[in-house]
């Protein structure tokens, strides 16, 4: 049978790994993005997800070349993300060895790139990532590494990712984004019910059972970053945990 | 002597390949040029995106038929991957116009959307366990997990050209096929399999 997955989240912000606090990208953590890849890969996590956070769109060539560099090592799949604007630029990402490209703004920005992108490189290679933060109307759907609200609710986002290529989704709630109290349940159980692809959950995690949580609330697939990078062999620790308490996951 | 090719026709990953059979050790070229497929005697056809989008840049390329000659000679193995693995059958579901694929073996690509009977998640994206039928493998271990991510799958017409299966819902599609002499089909990425995909794919070098 199909198994979870357990992803890391590797958040590169001027070539460097970084840590995120409700999105605020503030202490480096390696310095180096090979290592942190190298390091994910032989503790057998199931996939690994690089973003590119930096605030300028000039980062793009340096994180071109962080990605062609990464892949060499790296034998699970590789999603890649962070200022996708055009597809000659989501094309070279992939042509630098990502498996996946990871799309946020650009669903909004313009979706017929998203779409062309689909229809060249198939939906299994379009990840749709979705932020959301709580707003005096409620929680609304945010781009643009979560400065701007394009004032769309969660359930209808994710179809409309569906509708227009998305093979997965990741999703994350900026509220909750390296608070240390684990995923937003409850917004990862709508998608799961409101969409038929695979759900990756994001954000929050500080104990090896906030993982657990996802998987229970519907998610495919679970995803951390901070936390993965504290200790040694993290990613094999929580492996174990989840094994221990019912989660298939991959025979390694 | 061991020339190994990836068929790059503009249609998929092929640095991931690249970087695992560098990896393995080998030294691997990219070829595009139909005139030249004589120079290796072990070529990949990588892919991802839609059926049709890829017989269209093989013919497009005039890889399309110099595939299908390169292979007779069986001293020439070929090794089809995810949509590499689809192209290698007669035709797919996926096909808007119904185009034929290079019918090196005997089988349908069919949408595992129609298979879904509860939560099954399509595209199916994921870790799977393959069940081993025969295989030219040595490395192989049974009911070992692999990486899979696609929304058709191989169904082969004769139960011969089927070397091993994966489940998905209450069936189970082929996910790797064969002729039983130079040509295999593998849906999984074994690039992107972690050791014992590397394993398989070296297996493939060496033994098959």
């Amino acid at each position: 049978m199909l198994k979870n997955r357990l992803i890391a989240v590797i958040i590169i912000r001027d070539g460097k790994v970084v840590q995120s606090e409700k999105f605020q990208h503030t202490n480096v953590i390696h310095y180096d993005a090979y290592h942190a890849v190298e390091s994910f890969n032989r503790w057998s996590v199931d996939e690994i997800i690089l973003l590119n956070v930096s605030k300028e769109k000039s980062s793009q060539e340096e994180f071109l070349s962080i990605v062609k560099r990464v892949s060499k090592t790296c034998f699970v799949p590789l999603a890649v993300g962070g200022f996708i604007d055009s597809i000659e630029y989501g094309s070279r990402i992939i042509k630098n060895g990502a498996d996946k490209i990871v799309i946020n703004s650009l669903w909004f920005n313009d979706v017929t790139i998203v779409r062309k992108l689909a229809n060249k490189f198939g939906s299994q290679c379009i990840v749709a990532s979705i932020d959301i933060k709580n707003t005096d109307f409620g929680d609304k759907v945010f781009i643009n590494r979560g400065e701007y609200n394009i004032e769309k609710e969660l359930g209808y986002w994710s179809e409309y990712c569906e509708k227009n290529g998305a093979g997965e989704i990741l999703f994350n709630n900026i509220d909750y984004d390296g608070n240390r109290k684990g995923y937003d349940l409850e917004s990862i159980k709508k998608i799961t019910q409101q969409v038929s692809i695979p759900v990756i959950a994001f954000g929050g995690v500080f104990t090896w059972k906030h993982l657990l949580e996802g998987f229970e609330f519907g998610a495919d697939a679970v995803a951390a970053a901070n936390i993965f990078h504290y200790k040694e062999m993290a990613t094999k620790q929580a492996r174990r945990f989840l094994l221990k308490n019912n989660v298939s996951l991959r025979d390694i | 002597m061991m020339n190994i090719a990836i068929i790059d026709y503009d249609c998929g990953n092929i640095q991931s390949l690249t970087n695992a059979i560098e990896y393995l050790g080998y030294e691997v070229n990219l070829v595009n040029n139909p005139n030249e497929l004589y120079k290796y005697n072990k070529l990949i056809l990588p892919g991802v995106g839609s059926f049709d989008s890829g017989v269209s840049s093989l013919l497009k390329t005039g890889l399309f038929d110099e595939i299908i000659n390169w292979v007779e000679n069986e001293e020439n193995k070929l090794l089809g991957i995810c949509l590499g693995m689809q192209l290698l059958c007669n035709s797919s579901e996926e096909s808007s116009k119904n185009i034929p694929g290079l019918s090196l073996i005997d089988a349908t690509v069919k949408s595992l959307s129609k298979y879904r009977s509860n939560n099954e998640k399509v595209p199916h994206i994921g870790w799977n366990n393959i069940t081993l039928k025969k295989t030219p493998f040595k490395s192989f271990i049974e009911n070992t997990d692999f990486y899979f991510v696609h929304s058709f799958a191989v169904f082969v017409n004769n139960e011969n050209l089927s070397l091993a299966k994966t489940p998905f819902s209450h069936i189970y599609f082929d996910s790797i096929i064969s002729n039983n002499r130079n040509i295999f089909g593998m849906q999984f990425h074994p690039e992107k399999s972690h050791i014992h995909g590397l394993n398989l794919l070296e297996d493939f070098f060496i033994h098959a």
